[in-house]
């Protein structure tokens, strides 16, 4: 498998799937048209990813502003992990929030509500 | 189902219910059936009331910012801007006929030469602040501050004619001075003893109104001879003065009272410039005091229209 990395744009984030390293990471913006056209060719990619064997992923998420679409399907990217995790894969996942940006905290907080997967939020100063 | 749209689960849910309803070979669903959509249905709900919140709270941010935002443009054109109406594009100019108000602080420097940082900025703020809100009352769109300088211009982006801005612009300053008087007392109660007096000057002209800067970023001003030259004119008053342009003083002139002109020589202006006086008495009550002149046909009179109506006037001159 190669490297996935797609460049952001003015409406989409930066992405980066690695699998010599085992990270994914998604930074900067998220609020396309259509924000399927964003997460479902990564949804694709971590399933090859995760067909590969590869024990581990880290997961680093650093969107500054992500819309109620994105939202959705980050929500459903959690879900793909939280799946990987039950089968045996280790899965690491750190959601920043910027500088003093309690709301974005409290989405991730919401976010991961229910979920047994192994993940941390983390302010940036960036 | 295409899975590139971003409810597709959700809509295969509800395809799967319809299809259990509408299946011939089933008596009833079965209580597994049921359970799963049950399930499906919890999942689903969960699902909106997270993104509801999540949404809610993407408002408030947005609310917050914009409040934020509203304090670094006037009134006027952040109505015109946040109503879709301005377009916020570079090269996007526009000539129009304005009204162009400067003001400054006589010997800004030396009164603050004594003053502490923050002593300075919460006096030059208090004096902005009331000035500001002043412009505002007046529907005048503040241009910028340059230090304790004040520009604000009249007609754009709300034009009703050119007398509307011209005496709106006239009022404003005349409603500056007066409330600059008041603030001496209070001033000298916090202990500082020289009072303020600002030089004020007002032009009326065609201007180039509309985005100057680059794509990054963009101000919302004006360019042309009457800024020039209603900032030359206002370097020309004297201490608590307003002095207006000739075509300011053509619009406004039935209804306040100025002096005659007074040519004057300004840098950067070839031509002798006709100035005028705002004479205005302004503890009178505003817009009482009425004025009819013609000095060609020899005649100019004043009279406070709250003691008398223009029909008693016409009747006493005529008895």
């Amino acid at each position: 498998m190669d490297k996935y990395e797609v460049m952001a744009t003015k409406t989409t984030p930066y992405i980066l799937l690695d699998p010599q390293s085992g990270e994914l990471l998604l930074a900067g913006e998220s609020w396309p048209e259509n924000a399927m056209d964003v997460f479902h060719p990564l949804f694709e990619k971590l399933d090859e990813y995760f067909a590969l064997d590869k024990e581990q992923l880290r997961v680093e998420v650093k969107l500054d502003y992500h819309n109620t679409s994105s939202q959705k399907l980050m929500r459903e990217l959690i879900f793909r992990l939280q799946h990987a995790q039950d089968s045996d894969k280790n899965v690491i996942l750190n959601l920043y929030y910027l500088d003093g940006d309690t709301d974005m905290m409290e989405d991730w907080e919401e976010l991961m509500d229910d979920m047994s997967l192994d993940y941390h939020i983390l302010e940036r100063t960036d | 189902m295409d899975k590139r749209d971003v409810f597709w689960q959700e809509k295969q849910l509800l395809e799967k219910s319809k299809q259990l309803l509408q299946d011939p070979t089933k008596a009833e669903v079965s209580l597994a059936e049921y359970q799963e959509l049950l399930s499906s249905y919890a999942d689903v709900l969960k699902q909106v009331i997270q993104l509801t919140r999540f949404s809610d709270r993407n408002d408030k941010r947005m609310r917050l910012l914009t409040d934020k935002l509203k304090r670094y443009v006037s009134p006027p054109l952040f109505k015109k801007i946040t109503s879709g109406k301005e377009t916020v594009e570079i090269n996007k100019t526009k000539r129009v006929r304005l009204s162009i108000f400067f003001s400054d602080i006589v010997n800004f420097s030396w009164h603050s030469r004594d003053m502490e940082g923050e002593a300075l900025s919460a006096f030059l703020n208090s004096y902005l602040e009331e000035m500001t809100h002043i412009a505002n009352d007046y529907g005048g769109t503040l241009d910028k501050y340059i230090g304790d300088a004040i520009m604000v211009f009249f007609g754009d982006p709300v034009f009703v004619s050119d007398q509307d801005h011209a005496l709106r612009c006239v009022r404003m300053a005349i409603a500056m001075r007066k409330r600059l008087r008041e603030m001496h007392r209070h001033w000298y109660e916090l202990g500082y003893e020289n009072p303020l007096f600002v030089r004020m000057g007002i032009a009326t002209g065609h201007v180039s109104v509309g985005n100057f800067g680059s794509s990054e970023r963009l101000d919302y001003t004006i360019i042309g001879t009457p800024v020039n030259l209603a900032a030359r004119i206002q370097g020309m008053a004297a201490e608590d003065q307003i002095l207006i342009s000739h075509p300011t003083w053509a619009l406004v002139k039935e209804c306040v009272p100025c002096s005659e002109a007074i040519p004057m020589n300004l840098k950067g202006f070839d031509n002798e410039q006709l100035v005028h006086e705002v004479l205005l008495d302004e503890d009178a009550p505003e817009g009482e005091l009425k004025c009819i002149e013609n000095p060609d046909l020899g005649y100019s009179l004043k009279w406070d229209n709250s003691k008398l109506s223009l029909e008693e006037l016409i009747k006493l001159l005529s008895e």
